[in-house]
């Protein structure tokens, strides 16, 4: 199968942008996605339906005034919203940002109208806040670019260039890659998360890392996709 | 060259590493969130006032009242637009043969600036102010079109007698006789005089305001004002009121009687009165003085007493304010929320 043939979802959401998927990474490397088999689909399908409805019952839960609930949710959900917030704000800012964000969703969960979509919803709230910070502070110094050849820079400089270079990425293959490389999430997961189409997520993942490999490696082409 | 399993590393985020993947993974693991995650803060819920105002109750309602209020907003100004008349009212035969100008009004016709429209002892016509007004031309009347510019809606009767109903703001419809004019508060009124200036106003449906020089009257439904040659106003009445007080009233407003016959003639109109009537009395204390002025108001808290801060004394001087708590007492409604009594809003 190849990458073209990938069926490009999107919820409407997150605007899937960029040129064609190309057939080949850096180093020749053919994309190819290894097809699931209609079991596994379906057993993948039955277990993101179970954690959706899973979740619909937290939210539900906690609408309700349950501490419990909500406890699970954020221990559920705070890697997705750690990493909406590190592709945007300063890594010391982060963690202060992450309890906001939750506090304030706690208060606005009556706004929320489809308990299934409170990832999504969650997602946004984080989005929000980040652009606020922006407003109450000036970026430090950690979101200003890095352009030292990654060959010759200390690990964590080396982190710094390749955090900064994610972070100038559109925004679609920005928030996906710090959710995989960053915070670890499986594509999947950061579909089931964030309420993203899996087409949308996969294609933001492969587009977003080629483009990275060629920031690291300085083949760059400053032709935003 | 990277083989398709590695290539998946990326998606499923296990299995066989890709090892730049692998790698950018190791470096960036130290922004990685601390696990466990930080404890929340104690969690504040929603107010009940947030989840209410949350609520689809509440949006539904709120989005409904939005709707509400811009059609109310421009209700005024599309019922005017649909309801003024133009630059002409419309006049149709009801009985006889009415004339316009002079000229047989036949069927139908139009009236504009200036015309005049005339009916003899056996003709009645009706005139027709967009949908904001109709009049009733009895028989033997003239009627003269004085303005018609928007809003403002000018008419003299010259003499006999016509009914008007409106439907339009206050003073929008004004009519002019030989001697007082009227002004409509949102009404329906008949109204008759001759040339000399002596007839009658009778309010059927909200308010009139008569205004001579510097007098004005408000007449409220079911009252009447007796008009007499030389700009007299008669103290309006109750139409239901006793004859006894009819007739006092009458003699007391346009007769020059002698000390002895006008006192008893105001002894029998006390006598005849009834708490209702005490709104006659109380625009008799716009003018009256001295043992008038004391009778009316002795007799009149006797009939209606007045609201706890009312006193005598204060009615006896004049006092704005308690005289217009004692008128609050009759329950006539006010003439600006003229709307809120309208109880004949629908066309019979």
């Amino acid at each position: 199968m190849d990458a073209r043939d990938i069926e490009l979802h999107d919820n409407g959401r997150h605007p899937v942008s960029g040129p064609p998927l190309d057939g080949e990474f850096p180093g020749g490397a053919r994309v190819e996605f290894q097809e699931l088999t209609p079991e596994e689909e379906n057993s993948r399908e039955m277990q993101a339906e179970t954690i959706r409805s899973g979740n619909a019952a937290l939210v539900a839960a906690a609408r309700a005034g349950d501490r419990g609930a909500f406890d699970e949710l954020y221990r559920n959900y705070a890697r997705m919203v750690h990493g909406i917030l590190l592709a945007r704000v300063p890594h010391e800012a982060v963690e202060d940002l992450v309890q906001d964000v939750f506090l304030q969703a706690f208060r606005q969960l009556p706004r929320l109208r489809d308990a299934e979509a409170f990832g999504g919803w969650l997602a946004a709230v984080a989005r929000n806040r980040a652009r606020d910070h922006f407003r109450r502070a000036r970026p430090s110094s950690e979101l200003t670019d890095v352009h030292t050849a990654p060959g010759n820079l200390s690990a964590e400089v080396e982190a710094a260039a390749a955090l900064s270079a994610i972070r100038r990425l559109p925004e679609a293959y920005r928030e996906t890659l710090i959710l995989r490389l960053v915070e670890g999430m499986s594509g999947p997961e950061i579909a089931e998360r964030t309420g993203l189409a899996h087409g949308s997520v996969r294609v933001n993942l492969h587009r977003g890392m080629k483009l990275l490999r060629e920031r690291l490696q300085g083949r760059s082409t400053h032709a935003e996709p | 060259m990277q083989s398709p399993e590695t290539l998946d590393y990326l998606w499923e985020a296990a299995g066989p590493h890709d090892p730049e993947v692998a790698h950018i993974e190791q470096l960036l693991g130290r922004y990685r969130m601390s696990e466990p995650p930080r404890p929340l803060p104690p969690l504040q819920t929603a107010s009940g006032w947030e989840r209410f105002v949350w609520s689809r109750t509440f949006r539904v309602a709120a989005f409904a009242g939005a709707v509400a209020l811009l059609l109310l907003w421009i209700a005024p100004w599309t019922i005017r637009r649909v309801a003024e008349p133009g630059d002409a009212w419309q006049a149709r035969t009801l009985a006889g043969a009415p004339r316009i100008n002079g000229h047989p009004l036949s069927a139908g016709g139009e009236l504009h600036t200036g015309a005049l429209l005339e009916t003899d002892r056996a003709s009645q016509a009706e005139v027709r102010i967009g949908l904001l007004g109709r009049v009733t031309v009895f028989p033997d009347s003239r009627l003269r079109v004085v303005g018609m510019r928007p809003g403002r809606y000018r008419m003299a009767l010259e003499r006999g007698k016509i009914s008007a109903r409106t439907l339009a703001p206050p003073f929008t419809f004004v009519v002019d006789t030989p001697g007082p004019t009227a002004y409509d508060v949102g009404c329906a009124f008949t109204l008759e005089t001759d040339e000399s200036g002596s007839g009658l106003l009778r309010v059927t449906s909200g308010w009139v305001q008569l205004e001579l020089d510097d007098r004005q009257i408000l007449i409220p439904a079911g009252a009447a004002s007796l008009l007499r040659p030389g700009g007299n106003l008669g103290t309006p009445y109750f139409e239901d009121a006793s004859e006894t007080f009819r007739s006092s009233l009458a003699r007391l407003d346009f007769e020059q009687q002698e000390p002895a016959a006008r006192a008893a003639t105001f002894a029998e109109l006390l006598a005849a009165a009834r708490p209702r009537d005490v709104f006659s009395f109380q625009e008799m204390l716009r003018t009256a003085s001295g043992v008038e002025r004391r009778g009316l108001i002795d007799r009149g808290m006797e009939l209606l007493p007045p609201p706890p801060g009312v006193t005598r004394a204060g009615l006896l001087h004049g006092d704005e304010s308690m005289m217009y708590a004692w008128r609050k007492q009759l329950g006539l409604g006010e003439p600006k929320r003229w709307w809120l009594d309208w109880r004949d809003i629908l066309p019979e």
